[in-house]
């Protein structure tokens, strides 16, 4: 009989329960909504999002790969062996900093959503919780199904907070984002599967199915079979040109705190995990779609850039440049290159840890002045001292200025894409044009001109801020924080050729 | 002298006894002056909550390997058998309790009826002899009409109208029997030999065609499921309940004993209809769907498209003789049954004015926890993840992708997405006010009682577990 734990290090049992723990209080929450008052609700939720932080301080502090990249593993295998899944956790150079992000944010968006909703505490703290634990799930997983099922755990939850707590569009976003989310998520399944069939020995575990990758070559032909619908469900998911416009309108319809985890971290799973699956195996051969890629990238770069500056609304400008990053993403994926894939990894992170700040700010200026219109706050500056400069934070990290964790990022990108795929690379330098063309744009619309009258952001909101601020500056001041770690991990798992 | 010894076959049908003698002894309770008192019904209630405890209890200890005949050959017994005779009697302990909630002056009678129709498909997924495969059938379907009877106003119209489409379907299982006599000279399984099918092929054939067909009646597939829409529109939630899970998870387990048992033998025959079958009922029961707005005939027609769905797995099933195929059969009913009853009651604890989809239009705003029970319900039905649904449509899917069969998976994926379509428009709908932003008002905030919190809890609990963890149960079907 497998064992139940394949480890009784007490790392390997804090990962476990930073997925069990917000999931089973998700849970509790949304089977007693009214079972906790709004203090006791608050001060629960808050405390799972910090021990998820702490959590993920703790095992970024004591990361050290152990077997095939990995450190941490567990296995729990949950009634589904009979097809190859099992519930496997472990976190390699891809999915620590990703889980990291995760928690980080989780926690941020944990502060900001401290005193908001009080009638539905309950369900607020639930879905925020679920869809937290979804993500870390996500990430966590090794087992590609596990992975994808917590993926789609996390979107249930969504959905429910859309119809609570959304915008005034929510009935229209909410079927397109459903229609899109399912139109991504059955390609994705179909790749999963034929891939575990195909590539492994009947194996989920992507520990097993790139042991076995490694002595089996695989035909071109079959290989064009797991990466199609996968590469195209991901396209979806991550919202790549032209699949960009619901995944923008959704982020601006969720309540502040749904969409700092998906504009943060949801957003990037697609790319993320087809970095993942495909790491170390031969499936970059198939070049027959590098074409596509590359024009599909350039369009999502340029246009979505383009319809971004044309926004005048800064929350849904936001989101857009949070979809804009996608191209550039898959761009460095389809170069392959190691430069480029490590990039992919820092900006990830920066560009999540950045999406989920502006949004946050953008939440906060929304509430207070009741729109979001740009060409009409003018110089919120005077009233809110303390906003503006967050805002500016995010605005010129968003930018990829030096001194900010995303600089690194496009750098790594962009020297990975010159050297693998150089016909489209100028594209990356056009989009960080376009990037900050809007970006100036927008902070010239919101700090400068007259003063108008609002306060500024409350204890919780500057610490969430801060939460999400403090590791944008740090690691782009000391990239070698994060650069040395993922490096040194990515070359057990890079192929020797990159 | 122990009692399995001078008994030996009536251990295995214990929890049958007691919940006949339960239902009886209610029967008889009606004739008397204790019939209007509240604490009758809470005493047969809470004796219904004893024999379900007992009843796992002595599955637990069970420990007889393998299948065996009781009652000279009527039933069979095993700890598969015992399992699911559980899971039936946990569906009707869930209507009864579904049903006080529903009208709270429901006759003492009808507990009487429920218990002996539980009784009855209790005995029908044990069957193995055709003989009591008809006692036991029309034995639930009398139970099945007199609970459509005792509904709303005219509900006698819908119990007539139950009886008359189920007299069609006895019908045929009459002849079917009496065709398989004239070629085996015997009632029971065991005498329908591969032999039998070659020295007497039309009887043999007509025969077994006749008896599937009338258990295809009772689980509602196409052809034999117009009839549905009528009756669920006019029956009461609580028979919707017994109608759409006892009923056919009792009558699917006797068809898949059938097909994998004496049947076997015409398996190649029998394939191919089987197949075209699931694919019509998938595509009519979905199309048909997709345009309804009267809940309970959605709720028909969403249970024919499950009901495709679990014929699909029990297709695989007889094809490859995999216990993963039989686990996706299993598995796949127990989360449509949990799904179904914890929709059912929410419903019933919504308490709509009437049956129309309009009706449910911001039930967010007044039962806010039953609203979301509600849409994790219908989430699992349109097989969304994490929930139970999810898995139990991606094993029906495995075990197709595994043998290959292109057509019946398009077909399968096509059903998912229009399921996903008209479920969503119920879930749009509890949520109604659209057009404002912000937190949706809450105007009235009632408390549930306790029985409603403990019975959708548990629901809710199942259909998350199973999403997660499907171990336990997957080693129970096993």
């Amino acid at each position: 009989m497998t064992p139940f734990y394949t480890s009784s290090d007490p790392l390997v049992w804090l990962l476990t329960m930073m997925v069990i723990v917000p999931f089973f209080m998700g849970f509790l929450f949304l089977l007693s909504p009214q079972g906790f008052s709004r203090r006791y609700a608050d001060a629960l939720g808050l405390l799972v999002v910090l021990f998820c932080l702490c959590g993920a301080v703790i095992l970024w502090l004591n990361f050290r790969p152990i077997m095939a990249g990995y450190a941490f593993l567990s296995t729990m295998p949950l009634g589904l062996q009979a097809i190859g899944a099992r519930l496997q956790l472990g976190l390699n150079a891809i999915s620590m900093p990703m889980f990291t992000l995760t928690a980080l944010i989780g926690c941020a968006a944990g502060f900001y959503a401290y005193g908001q909703a009080p009638e539905h505490k309950g369900f607020y703290w639930a879905f925020l919780l679920l869809i937290l634990a979804g993500l870390l799930g996500a990430f966590a997983s090794v087992d590609i199904f596990y992975a994808f099922l917590f993926h789609e755990t996390a979107l249930l939850p969504i959905f429910l907070a859309l119809m609570m707590f959304g915008g005034e569009n929510r009935r229209e976003v909410l079927t397109e984002s459903g229609i899109f989310m399912l139109a991504g998520s059955l390609p994705t399944l179909v790749g999963i599967t034929n891939y575990a069939l195909q590539a492994g020995p009947l194996s989920f575990s992507l520990i097993d199915i790139r042991c076995h990758l490694a002595n089996h070559a695989i035909s071109p032909s079959l290989q064009m079979e797991v990466w199609a619908p996968l590469f195209w469900g991901c396209a979806i998911l991550s919202g790549l040109w032209p699949f960009h416009g619901w995944v923008s309108r959704l982020l601006t319809q969720v309540p502040v705190p749904v969409s700092m985890l998906v504009g943060g971290s949801l957003k990037f799973f697609g790319v993320y995990f087809l970095l993942q699956a495909f790491l170390g195996s031969s499936f970059w051969g198939v070049d027959s779609l590098q074409t596509v890629t590359g024009v599909l990238c350039a369009i999502s770069i340029v246009w979505v850039g383009i319809l971004a500056f044309r926004q005048s609304n800064f929350r849904a400008m936001v989101a857009l440049a949070a979809v804009m990053h996608m191209g550039g993403l898959f761009l460095a994926l389809s170069s392959y290159t190691a430069e480029a894939l490590s990039g992919t990894v820092i900006l990830m992170l920066a560009s999540g840890l950045t999406t989920a700040l502006l949004l946050m700010l953008s939440g906060a200026v929304g509430r207070r002045l009741g729109h979001l219109e740009m060409p009409q706050m003018g110089g919120i500056r005077q009233s809110a001292p303390v906003l503006s400069t967050f805002l500016m934070f995010g605005v010129l990290s968003l930018m990829a200025l030096p001194c900010f964790l995303n600089f690194w990022g496009e750098l790594g990108v962009i020297v990975g894409a010159f050297r693998g795929v150089p016909l489209w690379a100028p594209f990356l330098l056009a989009g960080l044009f376009i990037t900050a063309a809007f970006g100036l744009r927008a902070l010239s619309s919101m700090l400068m001109g007259k003063k108008v009258e609002m306060s500024d952001l409350t204890q919780m909101e500057i610490f969430s801020s801060w939460i999400l601020v403090l590791p944008l500056v740090l690691l782009g001041v000391l990239p070698f924080i994060i650069s040395t770690p993922i490096s040194l991990a990515m070359k057990t798992i890079i192929p020797a050729q990159l | 002298m122990r009692f399995s010894s001078l008994f030996p076959d009536w251990v295995f049908i214990l929890p049958e006894l007691f919940l006949a003698a339960l239902g009886v002894l209610t029967l008889l309770l009606c004739l008397g002056r204790y019939k209007g008192l509240p604490i009758t019904r809470h005493i047969v209630l809470y004796s219904q909550v004893a024999i379900l405890g007992g009843s796992i209890l002595l599955l637990q200890n069970t420990t007889t390997s393998g299948q065996h005949l009781i009652y000279g050959g009527l039933f069979s017994a095993s700890v598969g058998m015992g399992f699911w005779g559980v899971a039936l009697q946990a569906i009707g302990l869930i209507i009864a309790w579904m049903s006080k909630r529903e009208n709270d002056k429901l006759p003492l009678e009808f507990y009487g009826i429920l218990n002996s129709g539980t009784v009855s498909l209790m005995l029908l997924s044990r069957t193995s002899s055709f003989f009591s495969l008809f006692i036991c059938l029309e034995a639930s379907t009398l139970f099945i009409t007199l609970m459509l009877a005792m509904g709303a106003r005219d509900s006698h119209k819908v119990a007539l109208k139950y009886l008359l489409q189920s007299a069609l379907s006895a019908g045929l299982l009459v002849w079917g029997i009496a065709l398989l006599y004239a070629a085996t000279g015997s009632f029971s399984y065991g005498s329908v030999t591969p032999r039998v099918f070659s020295e007497y092929p039309i009887l043999a054939f007509g025969g077994s065609g006749l008896v599937m067909a009338a258990l295809a009646f009772k689980m509602g597939l196409f052809p034999f499921c117009f009839y549905l829409p009528e009756i669920y529109e006019g029956a009461s939630w609580s028979a919707i309940g017994f109608l759409s899970t006892g009923s056919k998870l009792a009558a699917a387990i006797s068809l898949l004993g059938l097909l994998v048992g004496p049947f076997l033998p015409i398996a190649s025959v029998y394939q191919p209809i089987l197949v075209l079958i699931t694919i019509l009922t998938l595509v009519w029961g979905a199309l048909s769907a997709l345009h309804q707005t009267n809940l309970k005939r959605l709720l028909a027609l969403s249970g024919v498209v499950h009901v495709g769905f679990i014929t699909a797995a029990i297709f695989i099933y007889t094809l490859t003789l995999s216990p993963y195929a039989l686990q996706a059969v299993g598995f796949y009913f127990m989360v449509y049954v949990a799904a179904m009853l914890l929709i059912l009651y929410c419903i019933i604890e919504i308490n709509p004015p009437d049956a129309s989809l309009s009706s449910l239009r911001d039930s967010y705003g007044r039962q806010p926890a039953v609203a979301v029970f509600l849409v994790l319900g219908f989430a699992s039905l349109a097989g969304l993840p994490p929930l139970g649904g999810f898995l139990a449509k991606f094993f029906v899917f495995y075990n197709c992708l595994l043998l290959q069969v292109w057509g019946l998976i398009s077909v399968l994926i096509l059903a998912s997405l229009l399921a996903i379509c008209y479920y969503l428009r119920v879930i749009f709908g509890l949520f109604g006010r659209y057009g404002s932003a912000g937190f949706l008002p809450i105007t009235v905030v009632p408390q549930p009682p306790l029985s409603t919190r403990v019975f959708t809890g548990f629901l809710v609990a199942v259909i998350i577990f199973l999403g997660i963890a499907q171990g336990p149960l997957s080693l129970l079907i096993k």
